[in-house]
């Protein structure tokens, strides 16, 4: 039998508004960039609500309802949670509509999309409990399973996630560190106990959300018949097809006039069509099968770009110094004890800002120059060194309010 | 009888000039315009007549256009159709007229030197319409302009030399551009240089005699620059202050390697740069690549108020130049107040002697001066109070009255 496994990731940064010199210090509202569309956050995130959020929601509603064993799961930054309760409270209820039914997961994440792991283990945890928090909160849902932010991933990682509790983590499936084995079967990461991974199909999920409007792919035009095929072929070669992919993919990047929203239509009812074929979430795919083998990933891996690495993130000095940057004040913005500061400061901590500021031209960089809302990587790290500094006196406020200066022409 | 004698008095005492530059405030990218403006500005105090013309994009039928919009007093400004920017390189202009409409392709030069010839032409058109005494061309695009203009009326040509492609390029010159130079400079009745430095340049380099060559220092208008009330950006850091194109000329990586050798020793310091240039993208990363990137603020090409409070805020002012014909920025910095550290390959340390000044290339020693600016207020206070005495003297009044003597000299 072949499970399928549909997970979403739905995620949109609080974008920095253009921030100069003269910012500094008088300007605190980092992320209320109303006056350039490409950084206003309000509009892009009622766009996009719009475009995907809403409609394909209610696709999936009712996929929910008329097949029975119909199952997705979900993972939702905090951040773009924040931001529909901000902008798109409609976004929400929607959302609790699907978890009503009672056949949706939601995982854990880092509650700012953000890259703490590789900077601050400590701040980790704080996000992935107050993500946990907040996704009981809104949905009534005890998360078991995590994925990390981009699915930064390696056997530290998954240690990690075991000793927070969880039971479930989810990886890239990347060639170079599975060799012969298939992303589709259930492991155990090298050095855990009882967590276990699984692997996204790059292939099949890439299929869907990369190369579903590519004209020049000789499998174009892309139809739910032919699709349900190629999973219908696992059949016999593996337990479960991992589907992972960006929520944003139907209705975003896929644009509806793809004719994308009828083709996640039809693809489960075509699926059912297979009598071997059913639908699990995360966990239960994770519940169902024993690991079939242990995988040892020891360096950083993640979905991003052909490298599958982290260099959408950190590749540059300019990103590896905002990052150093950044955590550089992370213990003094913890105990300012100020609500206001360490939630800036936490946004800020979110991977798309460094993802901004990544350099690499080639293959991938047309989609970095896609999903940048910056004039230039350079522009972006600019920016964001300016807020920092921002961010750096009002630590100092804080800790030594009445500092003046002497300068030698005053 | 009367009549005429109070007319030859009158061109005695008013020559009318034409002048061709690149740029004037506020629609300037560097020192040039600065210049231009200040000089035009006090020449026109003196009773000057100036028809001041400049390139500027302008419609496509249209040829010429009298700016209304400028701050220069007293002087009548004409914008000639043209693609040519201000400190505009070669590569530039191609890119600018490639990427345009078909018109530009029709219309403007094919080459940015196609293109200031062509500008010559035009400039010569519009020079039968104005009566003149002299014609005054500044730096070498406006150089085929005055050439035309001089052989359309047979007047006195004076050649401006602010910069030199030698000075821009560091040796690797472009030799078209320094062809232009040449045959302005030999063509020129007489040449201005704005220091004794660029003389020595345009002597060398460009073989013209030494007594044709007028060294004409420029001047500050210090109150522009004067100290104010304003408030501190960074209020817990000591500020260094770096303004100008960010170009190789410049030397502005030499600045960025400094900071990082006084940072380890002052690391409550913030390196403010202010200016934009080809070399941003480079040096942004470069700050970044040495960690220091947190340390240094690429505020972007500033003027005005803007750039008033930059230098108000500023501990030190520093001024690597490789090859500085002046260095307008240093006088700025000491109207407002600030010590400054400046490149001996500059034509302004000629002028002054309460600074410090240093070879651009020797990093240790621009850190160390830096630091000990920081560190000593008195050195500080000293050095600003004696520099301002000096400074003072460097009014565009006097560069003024020291053109018009050149003019004398030609009519």
């Amino acid at each position: 039998m072949a499970a399928i496994v549909f997970y979403f990731h739905v995620h949109q940064p609080y974008r920095i508004k253009p921030y100069g010199l003269f910012s500094i210090g008088e300007d605190r509202s980092y992320f209320d960039g109303h006056n350039i569309d490409r950084l206003n956050n309000r509009k892009i995130l009622q766009k996009v609500a719009g475009k995907c959020y809403l409609p394909v929601n209610g696709i999936l509603l009712e996929l929910l309802k008329k097949i029975d064993d119909f199952k997705v799961s979900f993972s939702i930054s905090g951040v773009v949670l924040d931001q529909f309760s901000e902008f798109a409270p409609e976004v929400l209820d929607s959302f609790r509509a699907l978890a009503a039914t009672g056949k949706v997961e939601f995982l854990s994440e880092t509650y700012y999309h953000s890259l703490a792991f590789l900077y601050s283990r400590d701040e980790f945890a704080r996000q992935v409990e107050k993500h946990k928090k907040k996704i009981k909160e809104l949905f009534g849902y005890e998360t078991k399973a995590f994925r990390n932010t981009e699915l930064i991933y390696n056997n530290e990682v998954a240690a990690e996630a075991e000793r927070l509790g969880f039971d479930t983590i989810l990886a890239e499936g990347v060639e170079r560190y599975l060799g012969w084995k298939s992303p589709n079967f259930v492991y155990r990461p090298k050095g855990t106990k009882k967590i276990k991974l699984l692997l996204k199909n790059y292939k099949l999920s890439d299929d869907i959300a990369f190369r579903f409007s590519e004209r020049s792919w000789s499998e174009w035009p892309l139809t739910s018949e032919k699709y349900a095929q190629w999973i219908n072929a696992i059949n016999g070669n593996g337990y479960l097809v991992n589907l992972f992919m960006d929520y944003e993919t139907f209705g975003e990047h896929q644009w509806e006039d793809t004719g994308i929203f009828d083709f996640m239509r039809a693809l489960p009812f075509e699926l059912t069509k297979h009598p071997d074929n059913t639908f699990m979430t995360v966990s239960e795919a994770a519940e169902s099968f024993p690991p079939q083998d242990e995988i040892d990933m020891p360096d950083l891996t993640s979905w991003a770009d052909l490298e599958r690495d982290l260099s959408a993130w950190l590749s540059n000095a300019m990103q590896q110094n905002a990052a150093y940057s950044l955590f550089d004040l992370e213990k003094k913005v913890i105990n300012s004890g100020d609500d206001g500061l360490i939630e800036d400061w936490r946004r800020l901590t979110t991977s798309d800002h460094f993802y901004y500021m990544c350099t690499k031209w080639f293959a991938d960089g047309d989609v970095h120059k896609y999903f940048s809302p910056n004039e230039s990587p350079y522009e972006a790290y600019v920016h964001y060194m300016n807020v920092l500094h921002d961010m750096r006196q009002r630590v100092y406020d804080i800790k030594e309010p009445n500092l003046t200066r002497s300068t030698a022409h005053e | 009888m009367n009549v005429v004698v109070s007319m030859y008095q009158d061109n005695y005492s008013s020559p009318r000039v034409l002048m061709f530059g690149w740029e004037l405030p506020p629609h300037n990218s560097g020192g040039l315009g600065v210049a231009c403006y200040g000089l035009a500005r006090g020449l026109a105090a003196a009773g000057v007549k100036i028809g001041f013309a400049l390139p500027r994009r302008l419609g496509v039928e249209i040829p010429f256009l009298q700016l209304l919009e400028h701050e220069l007093q007293d002087v009548e400004v004409t914008a000639i159709n043209s693609l040519m920017a201000s400190y505009m390189g070669v590569a530039e202009y191609n890119a600018l007229r490639v990427t345009g409409r078909a018109e530009r392709m029709r219309i403007y030069g094919n080459s940015l030197l196609d293109e200031a010839m062509r500008y010559g032409e035009m400039a010569a058109e519009w020079s039968r319409s104005q009566p003149h005494d002299i014609i005054h061309a500044h730096d070498w695009m406006t150089f085929p302009a005055g050439m035309r203009a001089k052989e359309v009326s047979g007047k006195p040509l004076v050649t401006h030399v602010h910069a030199t492609e030698y000075d821009r390029t560091g040796g690797s010159v472009n030799s078209d551009i320094a062809d232009i130079e040449y045959e302005g400079l030999n063509k020129a009745d007489r040449v201005i240089a704005v220091s004794e430095y660029t003389k020595n340049i345009v002597r060398q380099y460009y073989g013209i005699a030494a007594e044709k060559i007028h060294v004409v220092h420029n001047g500050v208008n210090f109150d522009e620059f004067s100290p104010m009330q304003i408030r501190q950006i960074f209020p817990n850091d000591k500020i260094v202050l770096y303004v100008g194109r960010l170009t190789l000329q410049k030397g502005v990586d030499y600045f960025v390697r400094a900071a990082e050798k006084v940072l380890a020793a002052e690391p409550k310091t913030i390196f403010l740069v202010v200016g934009s240039g080809d070399m941003e993208r480079r040096l942004i990363m470069e700050a970044a690549f040495r960690g220091i990137g947190h340390r240094i603020i690429f505020a972007g090409f500033l003027t005005g108020e803007k750039l008033r409070m930059c230098y108000q805020m500023a501990d030190v002012f520093v001024m690597p130049s490789v090859s500085e014909p002046y260095g307008l920025v240093a006088l700025e910095a000491i109207a407002a107040g600030v010590p400054v550290i400046i490149s001996k390959q500059s034509g302004v340390a000629e002028t002054l002697s309460s600074v410090l000044k240093v070879d651009f290339w020797d990093i240790d020693r621009i850190a160390q001066m830096i630091i000990e600016v920081l560190e000593y207020p008195n050195l500080a206070a000293e050095m600003v109070a004696a520099a301002k005495l000096e400074a003072a003297q460097m009014t565009w009044e006097s560069a003024a009255y020291k053109t018009l003597a050149v003019y004398r000299q030609l009519i």
